[in-house]
């Protein structure tokens, strides 16, 4: 791994991960795993996920652990992040019909539906 | 509607808090980077300072003055802390911080260990956070590979290295002096203030204690500025809170909000309003050290003066709703008990004063108390919050005298008409069945766990007043609302 030793350094690595990301055509699948998420079934919902992907029932779609939004009244949450920077935040999951709703929601965005606690999700400090 | 402002909460399930890579692009380290090449800790504690960050710990002492004391203080060593003991009931702000983006605080600690002079980070955190720990530890590891911590820092003279102590879960170790001893390995007692730890802490050395969510709104506060920050919030109290919305309210969890956000936003917006269409009651802030806010006082901008102002207190974050099924004296009970557990038992106030304050609530809620149990109590919790050596005790009656002026009637109901609205205080309640309701189906009998309940089949049945252990089971299995209390 390269050593930043200064602003420089530490912009190449940046830019570098920010390209390699955005080079990423993939859908993003968020699982809440903070200790709330798992005593939820977090756990039980990943491996629902994983099984989806490797069946190829989901396609190209990454999953990835992250901590808690703070939605615990409607744990297990996940955020699917479209490849355009979108995303759609999913709660009140059951590991039985996730990948069903993950791949209703991964061909069609705008889908309304129970599941939808928030779309957006931003941080403002990214943005600056 | 209110929106919610994530400042501190930013990354939290976003970023995948095992892999430094994804925090490194949404801008992390780069304050590390900026402060460490560009600036002089002068420099960043002005911005700090004036930002107007108070520490999110409790007290709300500013941050920038606490970063420029421990500065000034001469030493050979010194010591950044982050206390991550978040011992207060219903709160869980700093897990969430910790699990989500571990990295925004280790970030922000080498920034105020290169900003005071201290090469040795601390964060102290109980043993039952596991995943937090493990998440931390991933953390440090990664750090150290990029250069992040360890021996001269971007080659500059700085060095700094962070380390992970854990409590055993004691409420009193939150407090930052017994916090202090819990880390040299000795009882955690709180010790007498002053000195505070910016002068003699750790070891006897200066040292900075600032909460998990304090340093997680520092990087932000260098990259963006200390007007950007101060844009958000109150005058007085800038930038966000993060609440941890509990108790009788629908949308249970993490909520972060500006500061001078009102408590109605905050349940009845975010939270979406109380469960199952009951009535608000009130809703408890600070703990074990706050007190209790009624619907009157709902539109109060929450800030660290207004809160206290209506006799409660920010505290670490903690807000549980309670609806009209809660009895304010038993709410005051439950506080007091936590204190009473978790008192480390050193001064005579706040381990027997307490101990006495618990019996006399606890005859209250027995139907015991008789017309001078009021002014006792009163003169008990302001004999404890003059008198107690630490924070604990200090503001361990707050609870019971917030719920004393705001709810009076309540405490005199219990007193004198030994009753209880709420139907919570069990020795004050019977179980009765309406003879004109009763259409005798005998499923109470069935269900009373000590088979106190007579009558045959299709005729009325009576309860055994004398065995009847008040559980309440008669009352919800009633299908014809015969069961009621009194
Ligand atoms: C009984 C008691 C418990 C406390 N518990 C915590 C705690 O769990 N976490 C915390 O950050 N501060 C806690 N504090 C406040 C700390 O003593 C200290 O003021 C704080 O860590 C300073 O950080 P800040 O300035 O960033 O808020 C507690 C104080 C008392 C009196
Ligand atoms: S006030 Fe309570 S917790 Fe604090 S030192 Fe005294 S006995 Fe210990
Ligand atoms: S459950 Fe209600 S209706 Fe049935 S016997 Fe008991 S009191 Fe009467
Ligand atoms: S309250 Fe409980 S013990 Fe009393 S009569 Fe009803 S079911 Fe029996």
């Amino acid at each position: 791994m390269k050593k930043i030793t200064d602003m420089k350094s530490y912009l190449e690595v940046k830019n570098e991960l920010s390209e390699i990301k955005k080079q990423n055509t993939n859908s993003k699948i968020l699982i809440g795993y903070g200790t709330c998420g798992i005593a939820a079934g977090a756990g039980e919902i990943y491996e629902a996920l994983e099984e989806s992907i490797i069946s190829g029932e989901i396609l190209n779609c990454e999953l990835v652990k992250v901590g808690c939004v703070g939605y615990c009244h409607a744990e297990p949450t996940i955020e699917l992040q479209y490849p355009d920077g979108t995303s759609v935040l999913l709660g009140n999951l059951h590991p039985h019909t996730v990948p069903e709703v993950v791949a209703g929601y991964l061909s069609n965005f705008k889908k309304k539906g129970k599941h939808v606690l928030e779309k957006n999700v931003t941080c403002d400090v990214t943005k600056v | 509607m209110i929106e919610q402002v994530r400042i501190v909460l930013r990354n939290s399930g976003l970023i995948n808090p095992e892999d430094i890579d994804d925090y490194i692009s949404v801008r992390g380290y780069e304050a590390l980077v900026k402060c460490l090449t560009e600036s002089s800790p002068e420099d960043i504690i002005q911005t700090v300072k004036a930002s107007g960050l108070r520490g999110r710990g409790g007290g709300g002492f500013p941050t920038g003055i606490k970063w420029e004391v421990t500065a000034a203080s001469e030493s050979d060593e010194k010591f950044v802390i982050c206390n991550a003991d978040e011992g207060d009931p219903g709160a869980f702000m700093d897990r969430a911080v910790l699990e989500g983006d571990p990295h925004s605080v280790m970030e922000a600690m080498t920034i105020a260990g290169y900003c005071i002079g201290s090469s040795k980070g601390i964060i102290y955190i109980r043993a039952e956070y596991p995943l937090a720990i493990e998440r931390l530890n991933t953390a440090i590891a990664q750090s150290y590979e990029y250069g992040f911590l360890g021996e001269n820092i971007f080659g500059t003279d700085f060095s700094f290295d962070i380390e992970l102590k854990f409590g055993a879960g004691a409420f009193v170790c939150g407090e930052e002096t017994s916090l202090i001893k819990s880390v040299e390995g000795k009882r955690g007692e709180p010790v007498v203030k002053p000195p505070y730890p910016a002068e003699s802490g750790l070891w006897g050395k200066p040292t900075l204690v600032n909460n998990v969510e304090t340093y997680a709104n520092i990087s932000p506060i260098i990259l963006n500025g200390a007007q950007w920050f101060r844009s958000f919030g109150d005058e007085k109290s800038p930038g966000t809170k993060v609440f941890a919305l509990a108790g009788k309210v629908n949308k249970v969890g993490l909520v972060e909000v500006p500061m001078g956000t009102t408590l109605r936003q905050v349940i009845f917006e975010v939270g979406g309003g109380i469960k199952n269409g009951k009535e608000f009651k009130a809703v408890q802030t600070g703990g074990p050290s706050g007190g209790c806010i009624t619907s009157e006082n709902l539109d109060t901008p929450i800030t660290y003066d207004n809160l206290k102002a209506i006799d409660s207190m920010m505290g670490s974050g903690g807000m549980i709703v309670l609806d009209e099924d809660d009895c304010m004296v038993n709410v005051a009970k439950f506080y007091l008990e936590f204190s009473l557990d978790e008192s480390c038992g050193k001064c005579t106030p706040c381990r027997i004063g307490n101990t006495r304050l618990w019996e006399m609530l606890d005859d209250i809620t027995k139907g015991r108390a008789d017309d001078n149990t009021m002014e006792k109590l009163e003169v008990l919790c302001n004999t404890i919050k003059k008198s107690a050596l630490c924070g604990l005790g200090q503001a361990s009656p707050n609870p019971v005298l917030s719920t004393m002026k705001y709810f009076r009637d309540e405490y005199l109901e219990h007193i004198n008409d030994k009753k209880c609205r709420a139907g919570v205080c069990k020795a004050l309640i019977d179980y009765a069945i309406n003879p004109d309701k009763c259409i005798g189906c005998t499923l109470c009998a069935r269900n009373c766990p000590v088979m106190c309940i007579h009558g045959e089949p299709k005729k009325t049945h009576v309860i055994d007043q004398d065995k009847c252990i008040k559980c309440g089971s008669c009352l919800s299995s009633c299908k014809f609302g015969a069961v009621y209390y009194s």
